[in-house]
Order: structure tokens, then C-alpha cells, then sequence
């Protein structure tokens, strides 16, 4: 559409983040800073039981405190808080339970909330909540899948059953790809629960204006357009007069990308109240009461020729639910079931997801959203065949992967991969890495008995980004559409500012779309301005998940500005006296073919469309404009890891001696954004593989209830990660972009698992479950070599 | 992570600050010293102590 020389692109280059200065400088405005005359403070009061029948509420003392305002019980505000939504049923017959903002007869989680009190102080509110008095009649515990699929004791116990859905998919025939296997080979990997850990924790104000009826909700949320909408469909309040603001957002890994009890009970308090109030959760009360990620049981079987070719895969998960379906906890698992079949070629693919429910906190999106565990799935189990045959992990990739000559390639999910270069991004890798040095030192080690042993792990990962077609998303009954809206308004004094729907809380957005819209209008990086998390000043929108903001978002903005150039060339050729075709537009400057001293900068133009003195006959005197963009495709990143762990067989100790990453993420429009991006993928990746873990006791109690017990891992945890790009554009969108919003975490887990067992595989160990700790590391060698037999086979 | 109320008593010398144990005490108060802060607050902001 434009023609900015290269020199000037702005699109590729390292641009320091806009948004940083003033984070830095502490000029920010998190929903908790938020102070608004005579606000009210909400606290809740949370069940200490997993599963229990509610006998009483007695809230009297809690009311009798100084600065106590008022105090509810959930029966006291059950017809107002409605039921939570979840927007994806994924199955007709899915069993879906009321869940109440506060419980009204029975809890099924430790930490659902049973009452809220408001106070005058935060202080004041803490005091109330510890002063009311819930009594509990105990109910069983249900705390393993497995137990919870005989239905021995149930979660609902009006629903009958702990099952939710069975989601079966088929690809090709996998019976037949079985039956002709001289190979197959099964395994069980269990992906354990996690705890998201944004930096900023959850908190909402909400502030009436009682006599018009209208309320603006501030939420430290990833999705503020939905939320509107869902708030709206909750609580009766009409949407016009719901306003959402997601105000600056200290992160949310999908952690944020949900309607919250507390986002709901905070409304309908200051709609009864008729004042402002504002909760915020403490970081433990955050573990119990915000979503947990991942807790999968997977089976997985791989069949073979001998010769190393896969013709088929079989799936069977079942996946913790938690207590209560949240927005898109059905669907998570499923987005896995397009992507077991990573980047390779079989003729036989089967799926089937059961979502079970326990008496947990409820799982949904977290950071990968179902595509981390079936990168980790699928990734072991080819590595794992590998051994089996007696080939190397790597000629075992290269010998099933789709080859960049195959693209588009439909794969046997049903999915078109647009573009991809497996083999670029693993040569370029493999050589950063090393490779066949560190295969000889490892050869050499065990040959020595060396008691630190050394382990290679490869994930050559693909994953599915930019949700989503609109179409596709309808196809598996989720409630909504996965558009993007962008709109560019261009000043009199040729500044401009971008409104983007995609609601940002980390990601730089700022940044990136200014560099966009400033390449494609031809203007300086400083003269735009990006507004957005506001359905007031950015009305329509899907927000911010699934890797999707750059390529629907950011890819929307471009198209706007194209439609902003169209208009403005009309404009000049007016001014200039020219014919619309004989106008040109390069580097931010319009001129007539022949005639380059006949020229218009846009920032005339946009001057002479404000004043509209001398504009073409019947057009409109604004130079703005709007796209709704609906994606044609998914976008497809990948690209090969490397690590190499050092395992000290005596201790099980594993520390991570390199980590190479070549990502293949398309066209970059900010090399530092996409550096940060990987660098806290592979962080949050590689928590996974050696560190986190939410733990619960056979009562339901969460033993991994604070930070000091719930190990999220530091900088110095972490290895020093080298880092590559190869650059394969996406065909489906006019930038060639694809997102790297998951990319590091989806890949990393199963590279590190898959170096720790490598080091390990000639010792007889085939798994080492997550995370990977020295204990466990330590009784799976073990288990593998008969030595300790009394411990052996713990875990 | 919200500590419950307590009175603050600063002092600037040894001998204030056991003055005003010793008098706490003797009402029968569980007053505790705040020095540096590490493990106090911690157990203020969990509600696992309630000095008074």
C-alpha cells in the first residue's frame, strides 16, 4: 500500500517500548491506585473447606465493626449475582452446573467465596470477613480425576456424574494406520496443575452513577469488550450503560481472560449501595480464587513402521475441570486436539477429551492454552519412539516432518499449515547448539560412568496463533466471534491516533502498532498516539489471548491506514489539481507522476480535510476510518529447541547447561518485544519442567497455598538463553506475521523434560514426571536401577 | 495479606524500649519488637500474629 523505503521502515526495528517511561516512572494507573470519593472496600469471605454443605452464615458481629458498611451472605444476594458464564459448551449434552458468584448451599473449592463485606477501609473490611461465621457440614473431597470418574462421590451431586463432556475428533483412519504399525508404543505423561502468576494480582473498581442507572467497571483484565458484554448478560445492568476500562494491566498469562465472581459481586454491591467500591486480592487468596492452568492425564499411542515413519496417533485425555466450568475451561483441552499432530505427516489421528470435575479451583487459558501439553505430549512420545527404534531424536523429526516444499499442507486435524520451514529453523539451531559435539561429550560421559550425566532435549514445536476465524471458532460451539477492530484518526495537525479492540498487558502494543501505523502513513513513531482497554474510546473489540493481538490486531491497524492513504489520495489529487491515478504516495508525502515539486505532505492533507474548504465534491471531510478484520486462518509459528541439562545422578540435581531457541515467528515487527516475549516464555516453559506445581492434600486443603511453597522460578533459576530467528512470512495476512505471545512456553517444557530423561535413558529411565525435582529425578533413577527398592517407584 | 490493627510504639533508646515492653506486659499485652521487619510483618500481613 505504501512504498516506505527500507532505511526508514520503522517495521523490524528495535524500538524501545513507548509504555515503558512511564512505567518506569511509576506514572501508572493499576485498578488499585484507583481512589474515588467515598469508596468502599470489599473483602470475601472464602470456604476453608473443600466440599461442604453451607448450615449457616452468621454475619451480626461482622456488621457491628467499626467502618463496616454492610455484609451479604450468598442467599442474601442470590437473585442478583446470577450464575457465571461459560461460553463454551463444548459438547450439546456438557454438563454445566450453576456456578454462584457466592455460594448459597454448597462449596466445592477451598477458597470460593461464601459472603462479601464492605467497609470503609480496607482494614476495617479484613476485620469484618474474619468476623463472620460460616458453619460447614463436610461433604467428601474429590481431589483425583481418576477416583472422580467411578463417581464414588461427586462434585454436583445433582448432576449425577463428575463427567462433563467426552469430545471425540478422528483424523484419517488411525485403526488402520494401527494395524499396519510394526511398531506401536504407548505411554501415560501427566501434565500437572500450575498456578499463573501475573505480576500485577487480580482487582476491580466499580463506580455508580446511581440516579442514571450507569456504572464503569475497572478490572485488571485481558478482555474488557467481553467482559462488558458478559457483565451486562449477568447482571441485567444494560449494556450502554456499562462502561469497562482495563486500565494499565500487570500481565495476565489467561489468567485475566475471564468474568470473575469478584468482578460480578463488586458490581451488584455498588449497584445496592449506590457507592464506589474496589476489591483486590492478595496473592494467596489469588491461588484459591484465580483460575489454575494445565492438569491433564494423558495417554497417548504412537504407531510406526520400523523404518521410523509414524502413520498414526491416539489420544486420550482427561482434564481437570476444577470445581466449575469458568469462560473457556471446556474448550482448553480441545485446542489440543488440532495440535497432537504437531508438524508431522501420519494417516491416522485420533482424539478424545473427558473433562472431569474435582472439588480444585477451576482450570482455564493459561499461557498456551492446550497447545503446551499437546507440544509436551506429542514431543515425548516421538522421542520416546525414537529410543525405541534405536534412532536419533532428531533424524526421527526430520524424517516425519511436513517439508517446506509441502506448504500450504492440510494436516490430518484438519488444519492448513500456510508456511513453515522446519528444516531452516532446525539447521540453524542445531548448529548454534552444537549438536554432534555435545552427542560425543554425552557418549563420552556415560561410557565413563561420569556421575553428572549429560541429557539433549529437542522440541520442534508448531502451535496455532491469531484466534481466530470466525467461522472456525463457530464450528466448535464457542460463543463468540475472533475479529479484531482497529481505527485510525488522523488530527488537523497531522498527528494520529490509532484505537485498537486488542487490550494490551505487557505486550507492547503501544509500541508495535505505533511502528505500523507510522511505516504505513509515512509519519514519525512519536505523532501516534494508540488508545485502547476502554469500551468507551475503543467500543468494539476481542481483547488480548491466544497470541492473537498481532495478528488480527496489529494487522487491522495496517489495514486502516491503507483505508486512511485510499481517502487521503483522493484528497491530494484534488488539492494538486491531478487525476487520482497519477497521484503517488511514498514515505509520507504525496506527488504527481512527472511533477515531483507538485506534492502534498498528509499532514496537509489532513489540515485541508479539517478545514474542508476546497475538498472534492460530496466526500466527507475526516480522514478516519475503521476495519473489523475476521482472519482467513489460524497463523502457524514454530521452530526447534535445544537443551542440554547436566543431571547429577547421585542427587538428582538438574541444572540447565544451554538452551537454544530459533523461532520461526514470521515477519518481526519489533526484534526487542519478540526477544522479550521468548526470553518469559521460556521462563514460564521451563517452570513447568523443574519447578511449579500446585499440590492438593487428599482433603482438598492446597498445600502450595503462598509464594514461599509455589516456586516460581527467578532470574537465577534460569540459564542464559540463546536466542534465533529464521523468517518464514505467513501468507495469510498482508504483514506476514504470526504472533510469539506462547511460542517459549509451548516449546520449552518439553525440551527440558525431554534432556532430562535423555541423560537419564540409559540408566532404564523412560519418565520423570513434572517438575522435574531432584527427588524425583533421584527415585526415577532408582525406580530404573533397583538400588533403594523401598523407595523405589514413589512418584 | 492484610495485618490486623496494633499500636505502634517507636522508641529511640534501649532503656524506652524496655520501659514500654515492661509496662505492656504487666497489663497483660503480647507486644512484640519490630526490628527489621522480616518475619514480623509477614506473620501481621498472614494474621498468624496478633501483637497487642
Amino acid at each position: 500500500m505504501t512504498e516506505t523505503t527500507q532505511d526508514t521502515a520503522l517495521v523490524g526495528r528495535p524500538m524501545l517500548r513507548k509504555e515503558d517511561a512511564r512505567l518506569i516512572a511509576g506514572q501508572t494507573r493499576w485498578t488499585d491506585s484507583i481512589t474515588l470519593p467515598g469508596l468502599l472496600h470489599l473483602a470475601l469471605v472464602r470456604s476453608p473447606v473443600a466440599h461442604g454443605r453451607i448450615t449457616r452464615v452468621n454475619l451480626d458481629a461482622a456488621r457491628e465493626l467499626p467502618g463496616v458498611v454492610a455484609a451479604y451472605s450468598g442467599a442474601d444476594l442470590a437473585a442478583e449475582l446470577g450464575t457465571l458464564p461459560c461460553a463454551w459448551p463444548v459438547t450439546p449434552d456438557m454438563v454445566h452446573p450453576d456456578h454462584r458468584p457466592l455460594a448459597v448451599d454448597e462449596v466445592r473449592h477451598v477458597g470460593e467465596a461464601v459472603a462479601v463485606v464492605v467497609a470503609r477501609d480496607r482494614y476495617a473490611a479484613a476485620d469484618a470477613a474474619e468476623a463472620v461465621e460460616v458453619d460447614y457440614d463436610p461433604l467428601p473431597a474429590v481431589t483425583d480425576m481418576t477416583e472422580a470418574l467411578t463417581d464414588a462421590a461427586l462434585v454436583h451431586s445433582d448432576k449425577g456424574t463428575n463427567t462433563s463432556f467426552v469430545w471425540p475428533f478422528e483424523g484419517g483412519d488411525y485403526d488402520a494406520a494401527r494395524a499396519r504399525a510394526d511398531v506401536v508404543l504407548a505411554r501415560r505423561y501427566i501434565q500437572q496443575r500450575l498456578i499463573p502468576n501475573a505480576m500485577e494480582p487480580r482487582a476491580v473498581v466499580v463506580e455508580p452513577i446511581a440516579a442514571a442507572g450507569e456504572f464503569t467497571v475497572y478490572s485488571a483484565t485481558q478482555i474488557p469488550h467481553i467482559l462488558r458484554l458478559m457483565l451486562a448478560l449477568t447482571t441485567g445492568v444494560p449494556e450502554q450503560k456499562l462502561r469497562v476500562v482495563a486500565p494499565d494491566v500487570g500481565g495476565g498469562f489467561g489468567s485475566k481472560l475471564n468474568v470473575y465472581a469478584e468482578e460480578v459481586i463488586a458490581l451488584v454491591v455498588a449497584r445496592k449501595l449506590g457507592r464506589p467500591v474496589k476489591w483486590t486480592e492478595s496473592r494467596s487468596e489469588g491461588y484459591q480464587a484465580t483460575i489454575h492452568g494445565r492438569d491433564q492425564i494423558q495417554d497417548l499411542e504412537i504407531a510406526a513402521t520400523r523404518d521410523g515413519r509414524i502413520l498414526g496417533l491416539s489420544v486420550d485425555l482427561k482434564a481437570d475441570m476444577g470445581a466449575y466450568l469458568q469462560l473457556v475451561t471446556p474448550g482448553v483441552p480441545l485446542l489440543g486436539a488440532f495440535m497432537f499432530n504437531a508438524i508431522y505427516k501420519m494417516e491416522g489421528y485420533r482424539f478424545r477429551c473427558t473433562g472431569v470435575f474435582t472439588t480444585k479451583t477451576p482450570t482455564d487459558a493459561y499461557r498456551g492454552a492446550g497447545r503446551p501439553e499437546a507440544t509436551f505430549g506429542v514431543e515425548r512420545i516421538v522421542t520416546d519412539l525414537a529410543h525405541e527404534l534405536g534412532m536419533d531424536p532428531m533424524e526421527i523429526r526430520r524424517k516425519n516432518w511436513i517439508t517446506h516444499e509441502e506448504f500450504p499442507y492440510t494436516t490430518i486435524a484438519g488444519l492448513t499449515y500456510d508456511s513453515g520451514n522446519y528444516e531452516a529453523a532446525t539447521d540453524r539451531a542445531v548448529e548454534l547448539f552444537g549438536y554432534s559435539e555435545l552427542r560425543a561429550e554425552q557418549a563420552e560421559r556415560r561410557q565413563r560412568g561420569d556421575r553428572v550425566q549429560l541429557g539433549i532435549g529437542i522440541s520442534t514445536f508448531t502451535e496455532m496463533c491469531g484466534l481466530a476465524p470466525s467461522r472456525v471458532l463457530g464450528s466448535l460451539a464457542y460463543g463468540a466471534g475472533g475479529w479484531e477492530a482497529a481505527s485510525i484518526r488522523m488530527l488537523p495537525s497531522g498527528k494520529v491516533e490509532v484505537v485498537t479492540g486488542s487490550s494490551p498487558h505487557g505486550q507492547g502494543h503501544v509500541t508495535s502498532w505505533s511502528q505500523i501505523a507510522a511505516d504505513a502513513l509515512g509519519v514519525p513513531f512519536e505523532d501516534v498516539h494508540v488508545i485502547h482497554g476502554d469500551t468507551e474510546s475503543s467500543p468494539m473489540g476481542m481483547d488480548t489471548y491466544g497470541s492473537r493481538s498481532l495478528v488480527v490486531g496489529g494487522v487491522a491497524v495496517h489495514l486502516a491506514a491503507g483505508k486512511v492513504i485510499d481517502k487521503a489520495r483522493r484528497v491530494a489529487a484534488h488539492l494538486l489539481e491531478a487525476a487520482e491515478g497519477d497521484v503517488d504516495f511514498a514515505d509520507g508525502v504525496f506527488s504527481v507522476k512527472g511533477s515531483p515539486e507538485a506534492r502534498r505532505t498528509i499532514q496537509e492533507v489532513a489540515l485541508a480535510t479539517f478545514a474542508a474548504h476546497d475538498f472534492p465534491e460530496g466526500m466527507e471531510p475526516s480522514l478516519n476510518s475503521e476495519v473489523v478484520l475476521d482472519p482467513e486462518n489460524f497463523s502457524f509459528p514454530h521452530g526447534t529447541h535445544l537443551c542440554a541439562v547436566d543431571v547429577d545422578t547421585e542427587t538428582g540435581a538438574v541444572s540447565i547447561r544451554s538452551y537454544v531457541a530459533v523461532d520461526d515467528v514470521g515477519k518481526v515487527v519489533n526484534p526487542l518485544i519478540v526477544e522479550g516475549q521468548v526470553h518469559g516464555g521460556l521462563a514460564q516453559g521451563i517452570a513447568q519442567a523443574l519447578y511449579e506445581e500446585a499440590v492438593y492434600d487428599a482433603d482438598g486443603n492446597l498445600s502450595t497455598g503462598t509464594m514461599a511453597d509455589y516456586l516460581v522460578p527467578a532470574a537465577p533459576d534460569l540459564p542464559e538463553f540463546v536466542t534465533d530467528r529464521t523468517e518464514t512470512p505467513a501468507t495469510s495476512n498482508p504483514l506476514g506475521v504470526k504472533g510469539v505471545g506462547e511460542a517459549g512456553t509451548i516449546a520449552s517444557t518439553p525440551a527440558v523434560v525431554n534432556a532430562v530423561v535423555d541423560a537419564l535413558r540409559h540408566l532404564g529411565v523412560q519418565d520423570v514426571p513434572m517438575p522435574c525435582s531432584p527427588e524425583r529425578v533421584w527415585r526415577a533413577i532408582n525406580a530404573a536401577t533397583g538400588q533403594n527398592s523401598d523407595e523405589a517407584g514413589a512418584r | 495479606m492484610i495485618p490486623p490493627s496494633f499500636d505502634y510504639v517507636r522508641v529511640s533508646t534501649v532503656d524506652e524500649a524496655v520501659a514500654a515492653l515492661g509496662e505492656r506486659t504487666s497489663r497483660g499485652e503480647d507486644a512484640k519488637i519490630l526490628a527489621g521487619g522480616q518475619s514480623l510483618m509477614p506473620l501481621l500481613r498472614l494474621r498468624l500474629a496478633y501483637p497487642s
